[in-house]
């Protein structure tokens, strides 16, 4: 019977299952009858058990591809079967297509690790508490690292905590040029620090820095202290009783109020 | 003897699709895609590549990229994205052919990352984060069908974590 098995490079947890007789059980050394057994085949040769018998080497799931089965009969079918579920029920784990799931969640995760790629920092702190996932998303290495090159122009081959650094150079670089400055001051309205080259870009509203008094910002955008009170911005009162507030801020609420 | 160069005809590479579809592409175009490089160049005589996962919709997308951008380079999209405006963000023909349903975008960045495509699986990205820029996270979850799995103190706590946002 088993010469007509074409073995080739079988590896030795490789198994048929066949009616076997005039053979001696390796395990429990009780006679095979015509019922379904094991042959397990390896480097050194065969071995004959009774399904009972059967010990996975590797206590694994047992796939399709592990065994050849060429029984016939309805009933050892059945049978076998049967046994190989028991078996496969011991590996809870294992039964799950778990590969499968593994590749899910690295396609989200891939894809939603890209698509974070293409936010800023505050931005990013919005999309994180969408869920749990996305949170988890947003502490990878992966992104702290890319924000790091982006934003502040590092070499990370050597950063061991990207999150802590970036959050260290967020604080203590300018927010606009995300340069290191040693005579920088800390905005009241961003609560973080801006430059003395940045500074002097105040007095010009089209710049990226750019502030605006309160009347004008009403004067130039047709708003009145509602629309202001209601999206929230923010205006710090300096030594002259003036009102003023970045251009940008009061510029990205129009136009989402735009897109809505 | 005369010759007559513009007769000579490329050669075509045939892609065949999940449905068993074949739409053919120039070669020069295909190469575009580094599966399809790898594939042209470690066997020398491939006209035909076969994309089980990727169906025929999906590639008659693809070639149409492939095809535009055969003889120059494709925009490179700023990050962070400026707006959620995609013609802000690249040009006007990326924005336009980018402008698809969200089942399309996804298929196509699936297939783009499939066939190493890095510029198209980047217009695909930009695109989805267009879609979520300026979004509330009310809004995220029920667009895109998301439960709040946080707890309400937690939620608290992440939105006062740090002083400096712009909330």
């Amino acid at each position: 019977m088993l010469e007509s098995y074409s073995f080739g490079n079988i590896e030795s947890d490789f198994l048929l299952v066949d009616n076997v007789t005039d053979k001696i059980c390796n395990s429990c050394s009780h006679a095979l009858i015509s019922t379904p057994a094991i042959i397990q085949a390896s480097k050194s040769g065969f071995s004959f058990l009774h399904l009972q018998c059967y010990n996975p080497i590797n206590s694994t799931y047992i796939f399709d591809y592990n065994y050849l089965s060429t029984l016939s009969n309805d009933s050892d079918i059945s049978t076998f079967n049967q046994w190989l579920n028991n078996i496969n029920r011991q590996h809870p784990i294992l039964n799950k297509p778990q590969k499968l799931d593994i590749r899910v969640e690295t396609k989200l995760s891939r894809t939603l690790k890209e698509i974070y790629k293409y936010f800023t920092i505050e931005e990013l702190m919005i999309l994180r508490r969408v869920s749990k996932e996305w949170y988890t998303i947003f502490l990878s290495k992966e992104i702290w690292l890319y924000l790091l090159r982006r934003d502040y122009f590092m070499d990370t081959g050597q950063i061991i905590d990207p999150f802590e650094v970036y959050f260290g150079n967020l604080l203590n670089h300018c927010y606009f040029c995300h340069k290191s400055s040693y005579s920088s001051a800390l905005c009241p309205l961003l609560l973080r620090k801006i430059c003395k080259k940045c500074q002097c870009h105040a007095d010009d509203p089209y710049h990226k820095c750019g502030l605006i008094n309160k009347n004008n910002a009403k004067f130039w955008y047709k708003i009145n202290d509602k629309w202001l009170q209601d999206n929230k911005i923010r205006f710090w009162k300096i030594a002259s009783g003036e009102e003023i507030t970045y251009n940008w801020l009061i510029q990205r609420k129009i136009n989402v109020g735009k897109k809505e | 003897m005369f010759y007559n160069f513009n007769k000579i005809e490329e050669v075509k590479i045939r892609l065949r699709s999940a449905e068993g579809h074949i739409c053919e592409v120039e070669e020069s175009a295909a190469l575009m895609s580094s599966f399809i490089r790898s594939m042209i160049e470690g066997f020398n005589e491939v006209t035909e590549v076969s994309l089980p996962n990727i169906n025929s919709v999906v590639i008659e997308k693809v070639i149409e990229y492939m095809r535009h951008y055969k003889d120059k380079d494709p925009p490179i999209i700023k990050k962070p994205i400026i707006s959620s405006k995609m013609e802000e963000n690249t040009s006007a023909w990326d924005a336009g052919f980018i402008d698809a349903d969200w089942n399309m975008v996804v298929d196509l960045m699936t297939a783009a990352d499939y066939l190493m495509m890095i510029p198209l699986r980047d217009l695909c990205c930009a695109k989805m984060a267009c879609k979520f820029k300026g979004r509330s996270i009310d809004e995220l979850r029920a667009e895109y069908h998301i439960e709040n799995e946080f707890p309400s103190e937690m939620e608290e706590n992440l939105e006062f974590q740090h002083p400096w946002r712009l909330e």
